[in-house]
């Protein structure tokens, strides 16, 4: 069991979410960088899909009520254990009474924070994912807030381990995304398919789990009215104005914009660790690329 | 009878069987969705009908894109009307309690409340897609004098539950969220709830028939 002494700005009970429900309508939530996530669960030997806290810009207190290992991946929001620094991306043994903290963002937006046996509320739909909007999920479906206490998983005996270096996420002051040409990639209107390949968009300050709203030079588009259609994780969609949306974790299963790029699933770990005011672009690559730079 | 099939990502393909709302592009989806499930093809994640599009989502790691394609030209489906409908009873005050667009739908109508009642539960509603929120789905099918453009301002919170109208369709909202359709009327019927045996009631392909009930039926409808 863990106490919840301080929720941080945003921080949500995460697995790898719910795909089998979208034809109803339901989103898939999970968590955002699914990279972090693996390698957070890793740390201390949980099967795949097991719970962890999704920490989104400020950290949480949290309060240790038993003896367990956790680790921390993804953004660094310089963890410590009752005041003194830790290290991230390896296995850290808590004590009973201890007490986790985090100060400072250096890098990156989202935290992975899991612990041994994995926080186990119970599945809704067969997942422990928090999906806010609708209250499902997670911990009572809601962020977490003070004095929550979530029960653990039984713990497991655990080798410490640490991360390459190599695996630790990378800020960039730009951020090339890839992306697979979309559906209605045609929509663009003569020249302006480069103006989206060579553009620096920001992320704007609207953005979420949903999606993240882009700002830079409207691209020109002749798209006529759109039936309802699907949408899938790293979606980009382009709304009249002509400034692109990427749709993301909570993103609803449908929608009625000209859908002009995908972004690769390598990638989407990179976008969720880009915050708003961040530069991100977009570079073109055939599926094959796509597929392959994962294995 | 044919579609086209387009790459979306890098882990889903787009199934397009037509360019706008038909029923037998609607029947040819359902099928093609029914045949593509009785498969089970490794890898194959999720499934996302809509009104004349499939996106079908897959691991590339257990299923390559051109496998995928092959085994997806390969299925059979048809176009045919199964002979049983099913059609699903949905409860609905209409009471001004919940109608809180009634007086605007009755002066753009030109129709009484009586009439407009009457109207919206006279239809058995064809359910084309579900999406937006969880549960919430598309229906085709309603009569013509009742059409009404949506409200210019949205509502910041309505009520899952609301019954509305916008444009030519009509519609439950599935969860509490903004929106700006007209309102007439509220159901107790859960479209979604998480925690049942059966989350969802209605699927796609599925029909809709509205019937009305007093304030006290709403109150004390079972939940």
């Amino acid at each position: 069991m863990i106490e919840i002494i301080k929720p941080g700005f945003y921080t949500l009970i995460q697995d790898i979410g719910r795909n089998e429900y979208q034809e109803y309508g339901m989103p898939v939530a999970g968590v955002m960088d699914r990279d972090s996530y693996r390698l957070a669960n890793y740390l201390v030997e949980n099967t795949f899909g097991e719970a962890v806290l999704e920490i989104t810009m400020t950290g949480p207190e949290i309060l240790f009520l038993e003896e367990t290992e956790i680790g921390i991946t993804g953004a660094d929001m310089s963890p410590m254990i009752n005041g003194a620094s830790i290290e991230m991306y390896t296995t850290i043994l808590v004590s009973k009474g201890d007490v986790l903290s985090f100060g400072k963002l250096k890098n990156g937006f989202r935290s992975y924070l899991s612990i041994n046996g994995g926080f186990e509320v119970d599945k809704k739909m067969n997942s422990r994912s928090t999906y806010a909007y609708a209250g499902v999920g997670g911990f009572y479906g809601r962020a977490l807030e003070i004095g929550d206490a979530i029960p653990v998983g039984v713990r497991g005996s655990v080798q410490l381990k640490k991360v390459p270096e190599l695996l630790f996420i990378k800020p960039f002051s730009t951020t090339s995304i890839r992306v697979i040409q979309g559906p209605e990639f045609e929509v663009l209107k003569l020249g302006e398919d480069s103006c989206f390949f060579s553009t620096e968009y920001c992320i704007e300050n609207n953005s979420n789990r949903m999606g993240f709203r882009l700002k830079g030079r409207s691209i020109a588009h002749d798209a006529k009215e759109m039936l309802s259609t699907g949408i899938v994780n790293g979606t980009i969609q382009l709304p009249p104005e002509g400034m692109p949306i990427v749709l993301l974790a909570d993103a609803q299963t449908t929608g009625g914009y000209p859908r002009i790029a995908n972004v690769i699933q390598s990638d989407l770990p990179l976008l969720a660790q880009l915050k708003p005011g961040d530069k991100l672009r977009f570079r073109k690559v055939t599926i094959e690329e796509g597929a392959y730079s994962r294995t | 009878m044919s579609f086209l099939l387009k790459e979306f990502g890098d882990s889903a393909v787009l199934l397009t069987f037509g360019d706008h709302i038909s029923k037998e592009v609607h029947l040819q989806i359902v099928s093609f969705v029914q045949e593509l499930k009785k498969l089970e093809i490794i890898g194959v994640i999720a499934v996302i009908p809509a009104y004349s599009t499939i996106a079908i989502q897959y691991d590339f790691l257990q299923i390559s894109y051109h496998e995928l394609e092959d085994l997806l030209f390969s299925i059979e489906y048809s176009f045919k009307e199964e002979n049983h409908k099913n059609i699903i009873e949905i409860p609905v005050c209409y009471h001004d309690d919940f109608a809180l667009d009634i007086q605007h739908l009755m002066e753009y109508t030109g129709l009484t409340k009586r009439e407009i009642v009457a109207l919206h539960t006279s239809e058995d509603y064809l359910v084309y897609m579900l999406g937006f929120t969880p549960g919430f789905f598309y229906l085709g099918g309603m009569d013509s004098r009742l059409f009404c453009p949506r409200k210019e301002e949205p509502r910041v919170k309505i009520d899952r539950g609301s019954v509305g109208i916008a444009g030519s369709q009509t519609g439950v909202y599935s969860v509490d969220s903004p929106g700006g359709w007209q309102l007439l009327g509220k159901t107790p019927f859960n479209l979604f709830d998480a925690t049942s045996d059966k989350v969802f009631p209605i699927k796609q392909g599925d029909y809709i028939r509205f019937r009305e009930i007093s304030l006290e039926e709403f109150k004390a409808y079972k939940k």
